[in-house]
């Protein structure tokens, strides 16, 4: 083990007030000097905080445990030379000499792999087992660095993947990054980028993920019940949280695969850390007949500031390509490029002080954008659309008492969207659109130890949207009953609100991104309720069964008026009101050799638009997602994960006419085209899918590197689930076609780190 | 036209997906599709009306040319009329549409003895009563244009004769008194009815085309939609609310939705629109040594010239313009006058080195009459000789003489004149 000390306060130490949730303190004798003690335990190996791991002060009684930040503090340390011990199962004991000048400390520590004969155990059951001793909060999952880059997938790790085999969470096909949770669109679902909003996190169509897994620190998912300091979703919180970097020394790693390269370095600068990760896709260098690719950029800063305070900086930048040159450039005119590029890019910076021993303040400031063009440019023909939002919080945590521990905090959200079509050369602007609300919040969160048996967890938010005028009282309510020590029942209620939305048809299987509007004198701001009823189980300290029904309204939602007249503004929806209703089940086991998820979920959702009932194309009864990872074959790391879905609505065809052309300087019909002419909406279903992706992962070192070679086969069996079909009823007798989803899809890699 | 397989080569190759297996899958549903454009001046009136595919008969869809074709399925024997809905007088500005010689196409008035009672601004209501009792409605509204300005120069206040693609854009301005969006056709002369220069759907009721606009879906040839010595026709279509949704909308291949039908018990169109016609001629700058007022003489018996001039003389001349074009430079050039070619039509061409081709297309009874010239060009007003090749062999020899340029007339070099072949 490894232990800085500083008369100065570290950075680590300055965020210390807001996680001491876990640590005990006792009183200590009134006339002997003492101090607050603060600190933090990270891994050795790449800095990720280290949770529940046990800290006693040696020679007295003073002892807690570290939260999901790895912080710890001792509000009344003695004034003396101490002996902190560490332990924790995975975690190498040890014991740290604390000077008596000094008042914080960060402690690094080896995890172990642990001789259970014959289990071997890794892995880190905390962060769930701390959840369910002290929070009441219902339908939430963390995902650790390990579980995703132990899930194969297609082409490298990739958190939302990951997101989309746990319980609540529905994939309509293996082309879409989007998801659907518990019933409501994908445009519900709030993602966070170290508290940063970001509005459309998906690379080439789907197929890889915004985030770089190395860089992601943990993965919180929210299906429901979220608290009130989340800002306005109906369905559910991705809150991805990035590492600090290494504040030891410089190190890095990259992986290579067939279609993409990345380089993550990290290390100290100055008194400060560095995260700064790089990747990019190569199909185009490559092949030279496919002009596509992406970068993207990611890159986390985090320094002291000031007397126990700190101040955090997140930046992702990340852009798609596809620039096809049409007409090359010539003496008297330019080239004329085919050019599709959309991305995000977004700045959060967190200011953390402490407050005196009063509690912490937290203020947050980002910028974040996403943007696409779409034309014949440069000056031919263009779509652009962009979406930005500026954000600025504050928030309060009071030092946490051993009854609350609360949360209050105030929030401006202002969202600019803007749409325009518009051709330069023709001197015309087809369209334009813009819409721009305001969010003013405020929320007050009360993790309540009501009693040894009975947690709560009472909430407010109030939001208030310009334009829309529209104010908002949305209260939470969450509660844990412990039966015994390993039981609890679990529940909560609660209304959100979204200001913005995205008009996507939502029942087009594919999404790239969504084309999001915000509220305004016509567009409303949707509404949901939550009634979450639930039971956790757990067995021993590595297995956790969780299983909890639910029930959801949707109101003011909204889906694309195709008829609109684009000279008027707010004719652009069709109002949607919906429901849900399912029960989820969780059974994962946190540790050991095998370890992994079963994830089941049933749902049924149902929306009504323009006086029609409908299913919405999520609409899947059925989702069963298995994750493990267990040993493989000549000595590998294997991860398997088998997936069914009951089959999921679409809209069936009873017939096809002939749309026809007119030339009206001829006066004839010159020019046909073949159109579907749809029958009951969503009224059919697509066959059952499965899928089964198998992954293998070797690790070893050389040259004082770490290599690790994988092989993933994605849809091993090469099941064929039908992505859509295609009619043709010109033919006599009729028939019907269409196309699969993924064949199999084997993939090789290698990633490096040293 | 986009077509089911086209979306299927789509999918399947850019996801790497696999086509499933075609099976067999019951009839559809009937549904009655009407399509009915009325336009102004037009002297007759036409509807078309059809099953809508449902796989109980094979359809096969070289229907798409109406009315000039029947369509697939037709509807025989429906009861169509049209009625005035504007003014006191409706029942007699009601007409009842035949179906003559095509079946399930109804057509009123013809050309020589036009009887349509419909004026712009009318609001005109169209029945359908197939004879199984199936009923298709709808209501137009026949748009009025307050005022049209169509015209180019250099700038909006500029106006000139002749549309220079090096220098002018075409500007389209329109004020509607009842209408929607406009329709854009521009076509060379002679260009078959869906081959167009340029198709403009705008509801921004103005436009403007650059002379070096172009159309980067036809190749990296780097032709400028408007070639210099071209003649366009130019129709400005002012159409109603039901045909701007019928050409905005259409149902989409994945979800079967999307068509913003205005008919009431069938799917189509009943909609309207106001058209002008206008001619553009083009031209450009003359700039390049090989540009400028070329004459031909010579004399042939074959087919392309006697279409022409009856045969035996040939004497023509030509304005030739540059197009900077891959793989080398082309040219177009239209003909003036004389009896090489119908006045006014065009020639396409290139220069390889110095040496020219072209070709030569005459309209005739039967299928287009072709020939190639092809010489090597001599500068400065020097004639040189360029053989006429037809199916592969030389039919005759001209002498063509560059006798303008950049600079303006060029000096005939008649000590260099070169004679052809059986020219006197």
């Amino acid at each position: 083990m490894t232990a800085k000390t500083s008369g100065t306060v570290p950075l680590t130490a300055a965020v210390v007030l807001c996680g001491a949730f876990l640590v005990s303190s006792f009183p200590l004798a009134a006339q002997q000097p003492t101090r607050v003690l603060r600190g933090r335990v990270l891994s050795v190996r790449d800095s990720t905080p280290m949770p529940a791991v046990w800290v006693e002060i040696l020679a007295t009684s003073l002892s807690g445990r570290t939260d999901t930040a790895g912080r710890f503090v001792f509000p009344a340390a003695p004034r003396e030379t101490l002996h902190l011990v560490v332990r924790r199962l995975g975690v190498a004991s040890d014991t740290v000499l604390v000077p008596a000048d000094r008042d914080s400390i960060t402690i690094y520590v080896h995890s172990i792999a642990i001789d259970v004969a014959p289990v071997v155990t890794v892995g880190r059951p905390d962060i769930a087992r701390e959840r369910f001793e002290t929070e009441a909060q219902t339908s939430a999952i963390t995902l650790e660095r390990a579980e995703i880059a132990g899930t194969p997938g297609l082409f490298e790790a990739d958190v939302v993947r990951v997101v989309q085999l746990l319980p609540g969470s529905v994939a309509k096909n293996d082309y879409t990054i989007g998801y659907n949770v518990r019933g409501g669109e994908s445009d519900q679902n709030l993602i966070l980028l170290d508290g940063v909003p970001i509005f459309n996190p998906s690379h080439l169509a789907g197929l890889f993920s915004t985030f770089d897994a190395n860089a992601v620190s943990r993965t919180d998912f929210l299906t429901g019940g979220f608290p009130a300091h989340y800002p306005g979703r109906l369905s559910s919180v991705l809150d991805i949280s990035l590492r600090t970097g290494n504040p030891d020394h410089t190190q890095g790693q990259g992986q290579v695969s067939l279609l993409s390269s990345k380089m993550l370095v990290e290390g100290p600068v100055g008194g400060a850390t560095y995260l700064l990760g790089v990747r990019r896709t190569y199909a185009d260098a490559l092949a030279g007949v496919f002009p596509y690719y992406f970068t993207d950029v990611i890159g986390k800063t985090r320094a002291p500031l000031g007397r126990r305070g700190s101040l955090a900086l997140t930046a992702y930048w990340g852009r798609d390509v596809l620039d096809l040159e049409l007409v090359r450039a010539r003496e008297g005119h330019e080239a004329v490029n085919l050019a599709f590029n959309w991305g995000n890019r977004l700045l959060g910076a967190t200011w953390s002080q402490a407050v005196g021993a009063v509690g912490l303040i937290q203020n947050r400031a980002s910028i974040s954008e996403f943007s696409t063009t779409l034309g014949l440019l440069p000056d031919l023909a263009r779509f652009d659309n962009s979406a930005r939002l500026l954000s600025a919080s504050t928030t309060f945590v009071p030092h946490p008492s051993a009854v609350h521990d609360v949360r209050l905090g105030a929030a401006v959200e202002r969202y600019q969207m803007n749409y325009e079509i518009s051709s330069a050369s023709l001197e015309t602007t087809f369209f334009q659109a813009s819409y721009a609300p305001t969010v003013l919040s405020a929320f007050v969160d009360d993790q309540w130890h009501a009693a040894n048996w009975l947690l709560l967890r009472p909430g407010v938010r109030l939001d208030y949207v310009t334009g829309a005028r529209f104010t908002g009282v949305s209260p939470r309510a969450s509660f844990k009953l412990f039966l015994d020590k390993a039981t609890a029942l679990t529940g909560s209620a609660g209304r959100y609100y979204q200001a913005i939305h995205s008009i996507r048809d939502q029942e087009i299987p594919i999404t790239i991104y969504e084309f999001w509007i915000g509220a305004n004198e016509h567009i409303p701001v949707a509404q949901s309720d939550h009634g979450v009823l639930g039971v956790e189980r757990w067995f021993g300290r590595d297995v956790q069964v969780v299983v909890e029904g639910y029930r959801k309204t949707f109101d003011n939602l909204v889906t694309p008026n195709r008829a609109q007249d684009l000279r008027v503004e707010g004719d652009e929806y069709i109002p949607a009101t919906g429901s849900a209703w399912g029960i989820d089940l969780l059974v994962r086991r946190h540790v050991g050799t095998i370890r992994g998820w079963l994830a089941y979920g049933f749902t049924r959702a149902a929306r009504r638009a323009a006086g029609v009932t409908y299913p919405p194309a999520h609409d899947r009864r059925h989702t069963l997602n298995v994750v493990l990872q267990i040993p493989g074959p000549l000595g590998s790391d294997m991860g398997v994960r088998w997936g069914v879905g009951s089959p999921l609505p679409y809209t069936g065809f009873v017939g096809e006419w002939y749309h026809r052309l007119y030339n009206a300087g001829a006066g004839v019909f010159s020019d046909v085209r073949e159109e579907p002419i749809a029958a009951k909406l969503n009224g059919e279903r697509y066959p059952t899918y499965t899928r089964l992706d198998v992954g293998f992962r070797w690790a070893f070192e050389k040259w004082g590197v770490q290599w690790q070679p994988y092989l993933q086969v994605a849809n091993a069996y090469n099941r064929r689930n039908v992505f859509v079909y295609f009619f043709n009823y010109a033919d006599a007798p009729p028939t019907r076609t269409g196309v699969s989803q993924l064949p199999i899809l084997p993939t090789i890699g290698l990633e490096f780190a040293w | 036209m986009v077509t089911r397989r086209g979306w299927w080569a789509l999918l399947v190759g850019a996801l790497g997906a696999c086509e499933l297996t075609e099976v067999t899958i019951p009839d559809g549903e009937p549904v009655v599709v009407v399509h009915a454009i009325l336009r102004s001046g037009d002297p007759v009136l036409t509807v078309i009306v059809e099953e809508a595919l449902t796989g109980r008969q094979f359809a096969d869809d070289n229907g798409r040319v109406l009315p000039l074709e029947s369509p697939p399925i037709p509807i025989a024997g429906a009861r169509v009329t049209m009625t005035s809905l504007t003014g006191r007088d409706s029942t007699s500005r009601r007409v009842v549409l035949r179906e003559d010689s095509l079946p399930g196409v109804y057509q009123h008035g013809t050309q020589f003895a036009p009887s349509v009672p419909f004026m712009p601004g009318d609001s005109v209501r169209l029945r359908v009563e197939t004879n199984d009792g199936r009923i298709v409605v709808g209501v137009t509204r026949l748009p009025r244009l307050r005022d049209l300005a169509v015209w180019f120069g250099r700038d909006s206040t500029e106006r000139r004769e002749q549309f220079n693609r090096d220098r002018d854009t075409l500007r389209i301005a329109a004020v509607p008194a009842v209408g929607r969006a406009l329709q854009l056709e521009v076509s060379a002369d002679g260009a078959a009815p869906d081959e167009f220069a340029i198709y403009f759907f705008t509801d921004t009721m103005g436009v403007s085309f650059p002379g070096s606009l172009i159309n980067p879906f036809e190749g990296d040839s780097g032709a400028t939609v408007f070639r210099a010595g071209r003649v366009y026709g130019l129709s400005v279509a002012l159409v109603d609310q039901n045909y701007y949704d019928f050409v905005r909308s259409g149902n989409d291949p994945l979800t079967g939705r999307g068509f913003i039908n205005h008919l009431e018990g069938g799917i189509g169109v009943f909609g309207a629109m106001q058209v002008v016609q206008y001619r553009v001629d083009a031209v450009a700058d003359v700039d390049d040594p090989h540009e400028g007022r070329y004459r031909i003489v010579g004399q042939s018996d074959h087919a392309v010239f006697r279409q022409v001039t009856g045969g035996g003389d040939v004497d023509g001349r030509w304005d030739l313009y540059l197009d900077d074009l891959e793989p080398g430079p082309g040219f177009s050039a239209r003909i003036v006058t004389g009896s090489l070619g119908l006045a006014g039509s065009s020639i396409d061409g290139q220069f390889h080195g110095d040496t020219l081709s072209a070709a030569l297309n005459v309209p005739a009874e039967g299928p287009t009459i072709s020939a190639g010239i092809e010489g090597v060009w001599r500068p400065g007003g020097t004639p040189f000789l360029a053989r006429v090749l037809a199916d592969g062999r030389a039919v005759g020899t001209v002498t063509i003489t560059q006798v303008s340029g950049p600079g303006g007339m060029l000096p005939l070099d008649l000590s260099r004149l070169v004679t052809a072949s059986g020219t006197r």
